[in-house]
Formats: structure tokens, C-alpha cells, sequence
């Protein structure tokens, strides 16, 4: 039997065998994070896949943080020329601190560069593994003599076999760890980020986050010394101020202001 | 094997390119002449604020039943999404199903949290906020405790509420509302266990809406990301069923940031430390005990929640000192037992006569 006229039907198995190449073709061409690839679902079925599309990967996620982080890039010592370059030394000199930050934010994101694409290699998985799963329901539909009629219950047939392939993997613990580690190390940028455009605030007198937190948390202690600051005693009946009857809705007249004298 | 025919509208095929396009072209011109749609219509005045709080007392239906004492019951929704998926429209309603009935709702809206909050705590949320709004509720009816109808993670918020200040609820209904954080077909728990909270907190602040309806939708990424939309083409002769669509969208993307060190706190004592479960947890440095839970409880939850999994909620008929615990199991999911049209027929009358018979 010709891949064109597999088991499930002719133009299911065609369908799929065309996804498996997008799929091998987008497994090959996958970018590094931050570059918004073209997935392998793309043409399928309109816009609504690529919603989906987009989502996959982890990176989605975090794309609002993202990106920018091409700004952060750093010349490796494999794409700048060698071990000849500055890039990998220590830092020494008046802007040893600078390129001490600048290594680590480079660190990190490598780090996450690397997770990034360890999570689109196991998506990837699981979309090849779908379709072998289509495959094999949709053959079973039509053996029992009720094969898919339309573009609609083959994208119905995608989804679930999507979902049960998706699910086992998402419960499993080596993904679950993958994806905490993907988050983690994307929380690890983001903290060196912070430390570089604080620093770059700082040297401008711009307010910074941290400034703000240490205010703000410095106004809740206050918040909570006053609730917890007993009410005033009640004052006896001879301290109290009488004050004057009001003849009328009227506010009364300010009080006037004693001259001071002259000096 | 039969070979089946070229079908209509597969995209990628000879043949025929053109079906599924067109198909959802006129389903996208269609969303196109809806426009904007408004949610929350049942009318309602802000009677509480508090920092960003508000609070809202809903009107009766009824313009005969104003002024006649009507049972009280305060919704306390969760901080993540906003109240008014309990008034969507006024077909998918439970506050209006409550009205109804006779019932007098408030409903507490937490706000949209910035910058400010970000030390907001669980304190604040449950031995303030929340308070401060049982407060208000028994002061305007003359009364020592109130009905509380918790949801989700307000649900949540409401037993330790109830457990800290069991003289002010008087009935407490609980609805899809996480109990053990930890079973094994809770997929957001098992993601949440690895992850450095403190320092997603630390470097985020706030933690954004954004980024909790990706974990949402990842929970489910094929039905949720593209088979949803997909279903827009089958919409498109009918705006009636196009506006229930876009209603819903706005609801799941209108998703306030959350209070980071509340976020924190609920993440790494509820989700990691199963804390409510296991008797340890401490909120404003007095310890929750749901065995404090003396009063009348309802507990009700979608069977097929991929959110809060029944395990994750039956649990606790197991852990509250009340013998009166009654357990409501709707068919269906986390998201249709607000809105589906079998939800609008039995959940207002299901908590609306347990509470009159309690009250």
C-alpha cells in the first residue's frame, strides 16, 4: 500500500504523511528561542491552528518577556572567532563588574536557549506521535465502516489524539521537570535582566522597582503599627473640648490667625 | 478497506483548498459585524470599597420584592479571572438563577491588582478583605453571621475563612473548590512543584494574567487552542451563539495579575505544602483548621473538572466537623457548571433550597 493510500483512506493518510514532513522539516529548521518559527500546523487548518501552533513550545509562555532578548545576545567564543576573543575572559579592569553581569545574563540565557529547544524536541514528539495515532484511529473508523467524512471530523480526531498523547506526556515527571527547569532558568534571566536596568536607572537618578518595593513595603509596616496601635483611651469629660452649637448648615468661619508680632 | 472520497473542505489537499477557508472566513466576517459584547447585565450597586475591593449588592428582579427581607448570601469568587463569569449574560446567570429565587446576593469583585499590592497576603485577602465584607453584610442585616458561597479559589479562601471565624458563617456553600492540592490527576499541581516560586515572586512582582492563562490553556492545548476556534466556522449563521462566544473569550483573557506575595503564599502553602489538607496550615499566624467547620456545608463540583478534579474537593467531607455536609455533583466541567444551560436550571435552585432550608 502507497503512503498516499494507507489504511485510513487516501486523502487522511496523504493529509498526515504531508504533517510528518512539515513536522521533520520544521524539527530541522527549529530556531532557537526567541525566534518565532513556523510551525508544523501552520496551513492546516487556517488560524485557528495557529493559535495552537503558537502555543506549543514553551517558550510562548514567556515570548512577552522574550522578546527583546536578542539585545542580551552575546558573541560565544564559537561564533566570535575563537578563543581569541575578550568575550570569555575574566573580568578584569575598570568595567570588570559590566562584563561580569553581561557573562552571567549571557549564561542564562544560553540556559534557556537550550531548555528552550529540549522542550520543542519533546513537542515535536508528541505531535509525530499524534499523527501515528491518527493514523492508526482513523483506519480503525474506517474498518468498522464509518471512516472520517469531512475536514472537520479529521481536525475532531486530531484534537483527541492530540490531547491523549499530550496528556501522557504532560503528567510524566521528566516533563514536568523539564518544564520547571525551562521556567526556572527563565526566571534566572529575568533576575540578571533586573540587575542590569537598575544598575543603568541608578546611573540616570531614575526610581527604581526595588526602591518602590522597599517603600512600599515600608508603608505596610506603618499600615500594620497603626492597627495594631491600641485605640485611644476615651477622654474624661474635663479634657473634652466643648465645641460651639451650630446655628446653621453654614461652615463656620476659620478661626482667626493671631498676629504675630513684630519683629 | 473502502477507500473514502476526497472530502469537502481539507485544506492542503489537491482538490479542494477553498471549503475550510471559506468556511471560517465567513465565520471571522461574522465575529466581525458583532462588534463588542457587554457581560454582567443584572443591576447591582457597589455598596463596600476597600482599597480596590468592591463589594456589590445585587437588586431583586423584581421591583415588587424590594424592600422584603430576602435570605443574604455573599459570593466570594477567586482572585484569578473575574466575578462577572456569574452574571454573563442574562441567560448564563447564577446571580440572576439566586435572585430568582429570592435570594439577596452580594458579590465581592477583589479588583485588578498593580504594582501597590504586590505584598497583598492571604491575610489580607481572607482576615480583611473578606471579613471586612461578612462584616458589612451581617451589619446591614442585622445579623451575627452571614451565608457564604465560595467558588473556585475563593471557595478555598472561604473554608479558611470559615475555620478562622466560624461564628460569622452561618451557611457555607463551596463550589468547585480545591481542597487537596495534591491529588494525582491534578496536572497544575504537578507543574507547580518544581518551579522557585520565591523567585518568580522576588524577580516578577506581580504575577500576570497573561502568564496564568498560558498554563491554563496548556493544560489542554489541542482543545483549547485550536479546536475552539475552529468551532467558530459552525457559528457563523447564528450571532446569538457568536456572541455567547466572544462573552466567554473576554471572560478567559480578562484575567487580573495577581498579588505576588498572595500568589506565593497560595502556591507554596496550598499547592506544594498541601497545607489545608494536612492541618497546617497558619494564615495571619492563627492555624486553619477545617474541623472548625461546624456549620452547614454544600459542596459542589463538576465532574469532569480538569481544573479542580472531584478528588480534589470531595476530600473534604472527610475533613470538616460538621455532620450536615452535603455533596453536589454536576456533569460536567469547571467552566460549564457556570454556564451551560443545564447549570442554569439546577445550581440556583440546588444551593438556593439548601440555603432556605437552612436559614
Amino acid at each position: 500500500m502507497s503512503s498516499a493510500s494507507g489504511p485510513a483512506g487516501d486523502w487522511i493518510q496523504a493529509w498526515i504523511d504531508g504533517q510528518k514532513a512539515a513536522l521533520a522539516q520544521w524539527s530541522g529548521e527549529r530556531q532557537p528561542a526567541g525566534a518565532a518559527g513556523r510551525g508544523p500546523f501552520a496551513d492546516l487548518f487556517g488560524p485557528a491552528t495557529a493559535a495552537a501552533q503558537a502555543a506549543f513550545g514553551a517558550a510562548a509562555a514567556s515570548s512577552a518577556t522574550t522578546a527583546h532578548w536578542p539585545l542580551w545576545k552575546m558573541p560565544s567564543a564559537a561564533t566570535s572567532g575563537g578563543p581569541g576573543t575578550w568575550w570569555d575572559l575574566p573580568g578584569i579592569g575598570p568595567l570588570r563588574e559590566q562584563h561580569a553581569a553581561a557573562q552571567e545574563m549571557a549564561a542564562a540565557l544560553a540556559e534557556v536557549e537550550r531548555l528552550t529547544v529540549e522542550m520543542g524536541s519533546v513537542m515535536a514528539r508528541v505531535h509525530a506521535e499524534t499523527l501515528d495515532l491518527l493514523a492508526r484511529r482513523a483506519a480503525e473508523q474506517a474498518n468498522e465502516g464509518v471512516p472520517l467524512k469531512d475536514a472537520k471530523a479529521l481536525h475532531d480526531l486530531w484534537v483527541e489524539c492530540g490531547e491523549a498523547t499530550y496528556a501522557k506526556v504532560a503528567h510524566s515527571d521528566a516533563y514536568c521537570r523539564l518544564q520547571a527547569d525551562l521556567c526556572n532558568a527563565g526566571i534566572r534571566f529575568q533576575a540578571v535582566e533586573c540587575q542590569q536596568v537598575e544598575r543603568w536607572l541608578k546611573l540616570l537618578d531614575l526610581p527604581t522597582r526595588s526602591e518602590v518595593n522597599t517603600l512600599n513595603l515600608r508603608i505596610r509596616e506603618l499600615q500594620r503599627q497603626l492597627e495594631a496601635a491600641p485605640s485611644p483611651a476615651p477622654s474624661r469629660p474635663k479634657d473634652r473640648v466643648r465645641k460651639p452649637a451650630r446655628k446653621s448648615a453654614v461652615a463656620p468661619a476659620a478661626p482667626k490667625r493671631k498676629s504675630r508680632p513684630k519683629t | 478497506m473502502a477507500r473514502t472520497e476526497q472530502p469537502q473542505g481539507v485544506a492542503g489537499l489537491p482538490g479542494d483548498e477553498s471549503a475550510p477557508g471559506a468556511a471560517f472566513a465567513a465565520g471571522l466576517n461574522a465575529l466581525r459585524g458583532i462588534g463588542d459584547v457587554d457581560v454582567a447585565p443584572t443591576p447591582r450597586d457597589a455598596v463596600y470599597r476597600e482599597d480596590k475591593l468592591v463589594l456589590y449588592r445585587y437588586r431583586p428582579l423584581d421591583s415588587a420584592a424590594a424592600g422584603v427581607p430576602r435570605i443574604p448570601v455573599l459570593i466570594c469568587y477567586a482572585l484569578v479571572n473575574r466575578p462577572y463569569m456569574l452574571d454573563l449574560q442574562e441567560d448564563r446567570s447564577l446571580i440572576r438563577g439566586l435572585l430568582r429565587r429570592g435570594l439577596d446576593v452580594y458579590l465581592i469583585d477583589w479588583g485588578s491588582p498593580d504594582g501597590a499590592d504586590r505584598y497583598l497576603e492571604l491575610d489580607d485577602y481572607i482576615n480583611r478583605y473578606l471579613h471586612h465584607c461578612v462584616s458589612h453584610v451581617a451589619t446591614a442585616h442585622g445579623v451575627q453571621s452571614v451565608n457564604l458561597l465560595g467558588v473556585c479559589q475563593g471557595g478555598t479562601f472561604s473554608l479558611c475563612y470559615a475555620a478562622l471565624h466560624p461564628e460569622r458563617v452561618r451557611n457555607l456553600v463551596t463550589m468547585v473548590t480545591p481542597v487537596d492540592f495534591r491529588t494525582p490527576d491534578n496536572l497544575l499541581s504537578k507543574w507547580v512543584q518544581g518551579v522557585d516560586v520565591d523567585a518568580l515572586v522576588r524577580v516578577s512582582g506581580n504575577i500576570s494574567g497573561e502568564l496564568l492563562n498560558y498554563a491554563f490553556l496548556s493544560l489542554m492545548p489541542f482543545r483549547l487552542m485550536s479546536q475552539k476556534y475552529a468551532g467558530v466556522a459552525e457559528l457563523a449563521r447564528d450571532p446569538a451563539q457568536l456572541r455567547n462566544f466572544l462573552r466567554m473569550e473576554k471572560w478567559i483573557f480578562d484575567s487580573p495579575d495577581q498579588a505576588g506575595e498572595a500568589f506565593r503564599q497560595f502556591i507554596m502553602w496550598f499547592y506544594r505544602e498541601n497545607r489545608l489538607v494536612a492541618g497546617t496550615l497558619s494564615i495571619g499566624g492563627k492555624p486553619v483548621h477545617l474541623r472548625n467547620l461546624a456549620m452547614p456545608v454544600l459542596n459542589v463540583f463538576a465532574t469532569q473538572d480538569h481544573l479542580v478534579p472531584p478528588a480534589a474537593t470531595t476530600v473534604l467531607k472527610d475533613l470538616v466537623g460538621t455532620a450536615d455536609y452535603t455533596a453536589y455533583a454536576f456533569s460536567g466541567g469547571h467552566i460549564g457548571i457556570y454556564v451551560s444551560g443545564r447549570a442554569q436550571k439546577d445550581l440556583p435552585a440546588a444551593i438556593s433550597d439548601w440555603l432556605k432550608s437552612r436559614s
